[in-house]
């Protein structure tokens, strides 16, 4: 991943680790406000195909509003900078076309309890039915490959009320897949999840970006989780990027005080990273005494 | 995997069912004609097939000027009624709304009792103001929903559209009743009856009249059948399925109001069919606006057939009004479908 101008953000040197640099979603420059109140500020980074890109950062510093951009509606936000995937400038000329380009799993999608799974999952094909026609066979094969690779085909007949948070996270997912996009993003998808889905959805993104090539930027909070699974992390800090690259370089105990405000020690665990926030003498974490304060 | 599309068995099942009620409808009235007899005087009006068929002008006139446009009549406001009714409940998530629900009943009641108070005499002119006069009010009313819904609320927010709508209606219905309250007996009578529906008074230029209306928007409803699927998602979801939400609610709601006001023009306020049509069939067909609109129209059109079959038979030779027929039957056997169903609503 690239990095070009921004505020202040630690580069890296070794930017394509021996990949060809081919990125596939470029973000320059992107500004974002509503009502007067900034919400972003000049955030710029590049990922490339097939990446998997964990965006991390406190609440309230801008990801979900990164994460909205990507969305047609939400954009009008958006007052600068510009997006660009495979090639083609976000968003489109036309709403359709821009569902060709990102397909999205929001943190909290609102669930038609009545809908048969498989008419949610083919809501993903929206962009590509005409007015009149029924499904056709292709979206019927997509569907059908998209359910199955998910596990959900004994799930197929059942409505979407019938299903546990992580089943319905997993037909969320499947109805974007069945979008055929370059690029995924999904707002915190592993906020609601016991620590086996935690773990199961981070596994299934990283399949998909390694054998079908789909690249995904995802939100989330657990550092820990972020920097085993991902290829690069994008943080933020106050409406602004701060670090962004590859996990082993950005997780610094500077960064995670800047990002978070959090005094913290990495250990390697097995040799992978980990995040511990420090205790102070008396046993408390330092984030204790501002509570105590109020 | 199967997917809750539209099934050419669904349509079949449906066909049939309109088909006989139909041919029931126009066979067994106070007439007794034959099968045979109706198909005859109905052929000598088709290009082609009536040529050899010799049918007494009685009958002929029976069939072709009384019972055929009335049953006409019927399929469009039905499959117009049941059709609006179900693209509402799309629209504002709500499986209450009705096609009456943005002030086309109150707006189209006004509309006629100010032709019934105060031309009384309208009834016998060569042209019937009664229907614009309806129609006029229907769209009056909804235009003002639309207008004050805009301006109290945010135009994405369906409830502020809701409320606009429940206020205007309130507000018409008052100048509707003060008028009723300064006229005579007899004029209440009439606009009672008339807000009650029927199809008693069909004639062939009632079902040219609103024709268009209904054709065009029983085309634009089944082609946005997808969309209103996609709108239970929400607005930033189905943006990015490349679903403008609100273009697509704003083109649905005119549709349906479009149509509601011109069958409402005609027929009077007959009430339910809105409601129970597509319940029904989304407690037989799934819950998928796929198959619920498409059927709408069919079963929509043959329900209202039907419940007017009563209403001109059950008090032979008085007539029943259409509203009591659908309310009385629809709402007992809607209740045992709800209560035998395992789905819920």
């Amino acid at each position: 991943m690239k990095l070009f101008l921004s505020e202040n953000p630690e580069t890296e040197s070794d930017i394509s680790g021996g990949k060809e640099h081919n990125p596939l979603v470029k973000i320059d420059g992107l500004s974002a406000a509503v009502n007067g109140e900034l919400l972003l500020k000049d955030v710029s980074f590049e990922i490339e195909k097939g990446d998997l890109v964990g965006l991390v950062g406190k609440n309230g510093v801008g990801k979900t509003t990164l994460i909205q951009a990507f969305i047609e509606g939400a954009h009008r936000r958006i007052y600068g900078g510009k997006i660009e995937i495979a090639g083609k400038r976000f968003p489109a000329k036309n709403i359709k076309e821009s569902a060709k380009l990102v397909a999205y799993v929001p943190q909290r999608p609102n669930i038609p309890k009545q809908m048969l799974v498989a008419d949610y999952v083919m809501l993903g094909r929206t962009a590509y039915q005409g007015y009149l026609a029924q499904s056709s066979a292709l979206d019927l094969r997509i569907t059908g490959e998209v359910t199955e690779q998910l596990n959900l085909t004994d799930f197929a007949a059942h409505t979407m009320g019938e299903l546990s948070g992580g089943e319905l996270q997993r037909v969320v997912i499947a109805r974007a897949l069945a979008q055929k996009t370059p690029f995924l993003i999904l707002d915190e998808p592993t906020t609601s999840l016991d620590i086996y889905y935690q773990l199961t959805v981070l596994s299934l993104l990283k399949q998909l970006c390694l054998l079908q090539g789909v690249t995904v930027l995802c939100s989330l909070h657990d550092i820990n989780l972020a920097a085993k699974y991902c290829d690069q992390l994008v943080i933020l800090g106050q409406k602004s990027l701060l670090a962004c690259g590859r996990p082993s370089s950005v997780i610094t105990k500077e960064n995670i005080q800047r990002a978070f405000s959090v005094d913290a020690d990495l250990h390697f665990v097995n040799g992978e990273l980990v995040v511990m926030p420090q205790l102070t003498g008396d046993g408390s974490y330092a984030t204790d005494v501002a509570l105590e304060e109020l | 995997m199967e997917v809750t599309d539209l099934k050419t068995r669904h349509i079949l099942y449906a066909a049939i069912f309109v088909v006989g009620v139909v041919v029931f409808a126009a066979t067994t009235g106070p007439a007794q004609l034959s099968v045979l007899q109706v198909f005859q005087a109905v052929g000598v009006h088709l290009p082609f097939v009536g040529k050899d068929f010799h049918v007494s002008s009685l009958d002929e006139a029976l069939v072709w000027q009384l019972v055929m446009p009335r049953i006409c009549l019927g399929l469009l406001v039905g499959a117009m009624l049941a059709s609006a009714g179900a693209a509402y409940q799309g629209v504002f998530l709500n499986p209450l709304a009705d096609p009456y629900l943005l002030g086309v009943a109150s707006g189209a009641g006004l509309g006629a009792t100010i032709v019934l108070i105060f031309l009384p005499t309208a009834l016998s002119w060569s042209f019937n103001p009664l229907p614009l006069a309806a129609f006029l009010g229907a769209i009056v009313s909804v235009l003002l929903t639309f207008a004050l819904g805009k301006a109290a609320g945010n135009v994405r927010n369906a409830s502020s559209l809701l409320l606009a709508g429940i206020a205007i209606a309130a507000f018409f219905t008052a100048v509707q009743t003060f008028l009723q309250q300064r006229s005579s007996v007899g004029q209440i009578q009439d606009v009672y009856s008339w807000i009650l529906g029927s199809l008693a008074t069909a004639g062939w230029s009632d079902v040219t009249l609103i024709l268009p209306y209904v054709v065009l928007t029983v085309l634009i409803l089944v082609s946005m059948r997808r969309l209103l699927d996609v709108l239970a998602v929400g607005d930033i979801e189905a943006q990015s399925f490349g679903v403008k939400a609100s273009t697509v609610r704003n083109i649905i709601i005119a549709a349906a109001t479009l149509g509601t006001a011109a069958a409402v023009s005609v027929s009077g306020l007959i009430g339910f069919v809105g409601i129970i049509v597509p319940h029904m069939i989304r407690l037989i067909a799934g819950p998928s606006y796929k198959r619920i609109l498409p059927l709408s129209i069919l079963y929509g059109g043959g329900f209202l057939v039907l419940a007017d079959y009563l209403a001109r038979t059950v008090l032979y030779p008085e007539e029943v009004p259409l509203g009591v027929i659908t309310a009385f039957l629809g709402a007992p056997f809607f209740l045992v479908v709800l209560r035998t169903s395992k789905r819920l609503v």
